[in-house]
C-alpha cells in the first residue's frame, strides 16, 4: 500500500499536511494534520476581556471578523450584557458579507482550479463559449467577443512562460473533465470574481472601519455611528445606498454567475456526488438572530445537529457536550491524554512528540497534528455550509427547502447526494444566495431605524468593569463562512484568565479521537478514487470542498515535511506561506 | 497622462529584515517630502486584500526583503520584464507579489510600470530589529524610491534631501 502525502496542502489558509494509504487507485485511510501550533490562549490570558477581540481576530488574516464577532459575544454571555438592535443588525450585515465574499472566493479561487483546467480554456471556441453561457444565464457578459478578449489574455499568459497563480496546477490530468469551453467561462469568471469580491467587501470597510480586521466591535455593541446628518458618520444615507448598490451587484453575480456555474460544473461532475461522504454527522450552532443570541428559535439560520444521515430528525445542540481531546493531538491534559475537556476547561499545553523535520510520515498511531479532536457527546461532528443547510432543510425552513429542491431537481438527483463532495459546494452556493437575499433586509431595517431616530447602538450599562461579578463564564459562537465558531472566556478579577477558541476547521480537519473515530476530513477520503498518485487531485478536490482554514485552527510555523506539488497558491500563497515557511 | 503613482512596502515586521518594506514607507512618511498624489501602501503580508488598494495605480514601486543570494545589505532593482522573469524563491514575498501582479494582468489592471527595490536580508527569522547590514543599507533604499518617483513626476521636482535621510542612521 502506497501513502501519499500532501504537504503543504495549497489553496487554503494555514498549513495543513494530509496523509492518505492509496490501495488499487483508492484512498483506503487518511490522517489530517494541522502542522502549526496557535497560541492565541496563552496571549488572551490576563488581559482584559473588553479587548479580547482585538486579540482574537488576529488569528487570522483572511476572516478575520468572525473572531471577534465570537470574541464580544462571549464576554457579552459572561456579563449578561443585551446588544441594542443596531448592534445587532450591524454585526449580521458584517457577517453576511465575510459569509458571501467568502464563498465566492473559496469557489472560484480557491476550489474551481480542481475542476477547471485553465490551459484547456485556451482551446475554446470563444462562439460555442457563448452558447453555453447563455444557454445557462442571462449574465450580460457572454458575447463571443468577451470570450475572445479573455481567452487572449490567457494566451499571453500562458505564452510568456509565466502562469503565475495558474503556474502548477494538474494541467493535463485525466480527472477534468469540462469542455474546453466551460473552461473558458469558468476562467472569465474566475476574473470577474476578483473583481466583484474586490468591490463587494467595501461593506466591511464602510461598517468595521477597515478590512481585514474590523475595528469597530466594542463589547456591548458597537462603535459604529448612526446619524441621518453627518456626513462623517458610519452610517449615513449615503453609506446606506452604496451598501445597497454592492448587495445588488453581489445579488446579480451570486444568482447569474456563481450558482448557474456550480449547476453546469456539478453537471458535468455527477460522480463527485457520490464520492467524498464523510461522517454523516452535521451541526450547527445557528446564528443570525432577529431578537437576540440567547434564544436560537429566532435565528435565521437554525441551531441542529444531524445524525447518521438521518433527516427525518434534527437533534437539539447543548453546548455543555461539547469536549476536546488531545489523544492525537501535541498538547498534554493534566487530567490524561485520553479523556474529553469541556472548553470552558479547556487547557492548551503543547507538547510536541513528532518526528524532527524533515520527516517523511508523521506517526500516525500516536500524536500527528496541532488541532485537538472535538467531539459533540463524543461523536466527531462535520460543520460549516453544507451543515446549515442540511439542518435547516431538514428543520423544513421553506426558503432553503425550496432553494435545495429546486437545485436537485434541476440535477435529478435525491437530498442525498448532498452527503458527498459535490454536495459541499452546491451548499456553499445555495448559502451564499440566501444569505444576499437577507442582507438587503438588514440594511432596510438599519435604514428606517436611522431614519425614525432610532440610533443607539451600544449598550454602556456594564462597561465598567466595577460592575462585573467576581467571577463569571461566557460562551460566544458564530457560524463563520466554515462553520460553528465558539470562543469559552472565564473572568476573574476583571481579568481573563482562562479562553478558548474550538474554530470549525478543528471540527472539520482535526485528527481521530481516543475511540479511533475519524475526522470530517478523515473521514469524507475514504474510498476516494485516485487516477494517479503521483498527482492525487482527487484528494484535494475532498479536502478543498470543505474551505480549509488552519490559520485559526493552529499558528506559527512548523518546518516542511515531504511534500506533493508545492504550488503557488492563490490566495494563501500571496498572504502567508513565503513569509512564514 | 498624470502617473498615478504607488510605493507599495511588502513584509512582515515580526520577521528580522523582511521588515524592510514596512519599515520604508513609515521612513518615507517621516523624512521624505512626497507629492500628495503618491500613495505609500503599507501592503504587509496581505495578498488579494492589496487589490483594491493598487486599482488604478499607473506606476508602482514595490519595497521588499529579496534574496538574490548576494552579500547582505545589497541594493537590488528589477523592472520591466524582469518582475515577470523573477524566479518565485527570490523574494520572501515574491510569489505573493508576483501571484498579485498576475492576477492584475488577468484583469487587464496591472500597473503600466512596475519596479521593484529591495535589499538582500541576512536573516528572516523571528525578531523585530534589522541586521545591522540591512540596516545600513536603508538609507540608499530610500535614496533609490524617492529618485524612482521623482524619475515619473512630470516636473521632476527634488522631492527629498539626502540630509534628511541620513537621519536614520
Amino acid at each position: 500500500m502506497a501513502r501519499v502525502v500532501i504537504d503543504p496542502v495549497t489553496r487554503i489558509e494555514g498549513h495543513l499536511r494530509i496523509e492518505a494509504e492509496v490501495e488499487g487507485h483508492q484512498v483506503k485511510d487518511a490522517w489530517s494534520s494541522g502542522t502549526m501550533f496557535r497560541g492565541i490562549e496563552l496571549i488572551l490570558r490576563g488581559r482584559d476581556p473588553r479587548e479580547a477581540w482585538i486579540w482574537a481576530q488576529r488569528i487570522c488574516g483572511v476572516c478575520t471578523t468572525v473572531h471577534a464577532l465570537a470574541s464580544v459575544r462571549s464576554v457579552e454571555d459572561a456579563l449578561g450584557i443585551e446588544i441594542p438592535e443596531n448592534a445587532r443588525l450591524v454585526r449580521n450585515i458584517i457577517a453576511a458579507t465575510q459569509n458571501v465574499q467568502d464563498h465566492i472566493i473559496h469557489f472560484y479561487h480557491l476550489h474551481a482550479l480542481d475542476w477547471v483546467d485553465v490551459t484547456a480554456a485556451v482551446k475554446a471556441d470563444p462562439a460555442k463559449t457563448s452558447q453555453l453561457a447563455q444557454s445557462i444565464s442571462e449574465w450580460p457578459l457572454s458575447s463571443t467577443t468577451y470570450f475572445k478578449g479573455i481567452q487572449d489574455r490567457i494566451k499571453t499568459l500562458v505564452s510568456s512562460g509565466q502562469l503565475s497563480l495558474f503556474s502548477s496546477g494538474d494541467w493535463g490530468h485525466p480527472a477534468y473533465q469540462l469542455p474546453p469551453e466551460a473552461n473558458l467561462m469558468a476562467v472569465a469568471h474566475y476574473i470577474e470574481a476578483l473583481d466583484l469580491q474586490r468591490e463587494f467587501v467595501r461593506i466591511q470597510a464602510v461598517l468595521g472601519g477597515k478590512n481585514p480586521h474590523p475595528q469597530t466591535y466594542l463589547v456591548g455593541g458597537m462603535a459604529s455611528t448612526i446619524d441621518a446628518n453627518e456626513p462623517g458618520a458610519t452610517v449615513n444615507p449615503e453609506r446606506i445606498d452604496l451598501m445597497r448598490q454592492l448587495v445588488k451587484n453581489a445579488r446579480a453575480f451570486v444568482q447569474q454567475v456563481y450558482l448557474p456555474d456550480v449547476l453546469a460544473i456539478a453537471g458535468f461532475y455527477r460522480d463527485w456526488f457520490n464520492h467524498g461522504e464523510g461522517l454523516g454527522n452535521f451541526m450547527a450552532y445557528g446564528d443570525y438572530s432577529s431578537a437576540g443570541v440567547k434564544d436560537a428559535s429566532n435565528f435565521f439560520i437554525p441551531r441542529g445537529i444531524i445524525l447518521g444521515r438521518d433527516l427525518s430528525k434534527v437533534h437539539p445542540v447543548d453546548v455543555s457536550n461539547v469536549t476536546e481531546y488531545v489523544t492525537h493531538s501535541w498538547y498534554e491534559y493534566s487530567g490524561g491524554d485520553q479523556v474529553g475537556k469541556h472548553p470552558a476547561q479547556g487547557e492548551t499545553k503543547p507538547k510536541y512528540s513528532g518526528p524532527k523535520p524533515p520527516y517523511e510520515y508523521l506517526k500516525t498511531d500516536e500524536k500527528y497534528s496541532w488541532l485537538k479532536s472535538p467531539r459533540y457527546d463524543n461523536k466527531p461532528m462535520e460543520v460549516g455550509p453544507l451543515a446549515r443547510v442540511l439542518v435547516a432543510y431538514a428543520s423544513g425552513r421553506p426558503q432553503v427547502k425550496q432553494s435545495v429542491d429546486a437545485v436537485l431537481q434541476k440535477l435529478n438527483l435525491p437530498p442525498t447526494a448532498l452527503f458527498s463532495t459535490m454536495g459541499r459546494i452546491a451548499a456553499r452556493a445555495l448559502e451564499a444566495d440566501i444569505m444576499i437575499g437577507q442582507l438587503e433586509g438588514w440594511i432596510d431595517q438599519l435604514h428606517h431605524n436611522m431614519a425614525s431616530g432610532n440610533v443607539r447602538i451600544h449598550n454602556g450599562e456594564k462597561w465598567n468593569p466595577d460592575t462585573w461579578p467576581k467571577s463569571c463564564q461566557g460562551f460566544g459562537f458564530h457560524e463563520a463562512p466554515r462553520g460553528s465558531l465558539g470562543h469559552w472566556i472565564e473572568i476573574e478579577n476583571k481579568k481573563i484568565v482562562n479562553y478558548q477558541a474550538v474554530v470549525p476547521s478543528t471540527w472539520n480537519a482535526g485528527p481521530r479521537d481516543p475511540q479511533g473515530q475519524r475526522g470530517a476530513y478523515e473521514a469524507a477520503l475514504q474510498g476516494t478514487p485516485i487516477s494517479d498518485p503521483e498527482r492525487p487531485l482527487e484528494i484535494l478536490r475532498t479536502v478543498h470542498s470543505f474551505d480549509p482554514c488552519l490559520a485559526c485552527a493552529v499558528h506559527v510555523v512548523n518546518a516542511n515535511g515531504q511534500r506533493y506539488g508545492a504550488r503557488p497558491s492563490p490566495y494563501s500563497g500571496i498572504a502567508f506561506a513565503p513569509s512564514m515557511g | 497622462m498624470t502617473p498615478t503613482i504607488a510605493v507599495l512596502g511588502l513584509g512582515n515586521l515580526m520577521r528580522t529584515d523582511d521588515a524592510l518594506g514596512m519599515l520604508a514607507i513609515e521612513q518615507l512618511r517621516e523624512y521624505a517630502e512626497l507629492p500628495a498624489e503618491v500613495r505609500l501602501i503599507e501592503g504587509g503580508t496581505l495578498g488579494l486584500d492589496l487589490l483594491h488598494s493598487l486599482w488604478g495605480i499607473t506606476h508602482l514601486v514595490a519595497i521588499d526583503a529579496v534574496d538574490v543570494g548576494s552579500t547582505p545589505g545589497t541594493l537590488v532593482r528589477f523592472s520591466g520584464p524582469q518582475i515577470a522573469d523573477l524566479p518565485v524563491s527570490k523574494s520572501v514575498h515574491l510569489l505573493g507579489f508576483s501571484d498579485l501582479i498576475g492576477v492584475m494582468r488577468l484583469m487587464n489592471a496591472a500597473p503600466e510600470e512596475i519596479v521593484l527595490l529591495g535589499v538582500q536580508p541576512e536573516s528572516t527569522d523571528w525578531g523585530t530589529e534589522l541586521t545591522s547590514k540591512v540596516k545600513a543599507a536603508q538609507e540608499s533604499l530610500l535614496e533609490a524610491i524617492a529618485a524612482q518617483v521623482a524619475d515619473w513626476l512630470p516636473s521632476s521636482p527634488s522631492i527629498v534631501s539626502h540630509a534628511a535621510f541620513s537621519q536614520l542612521s
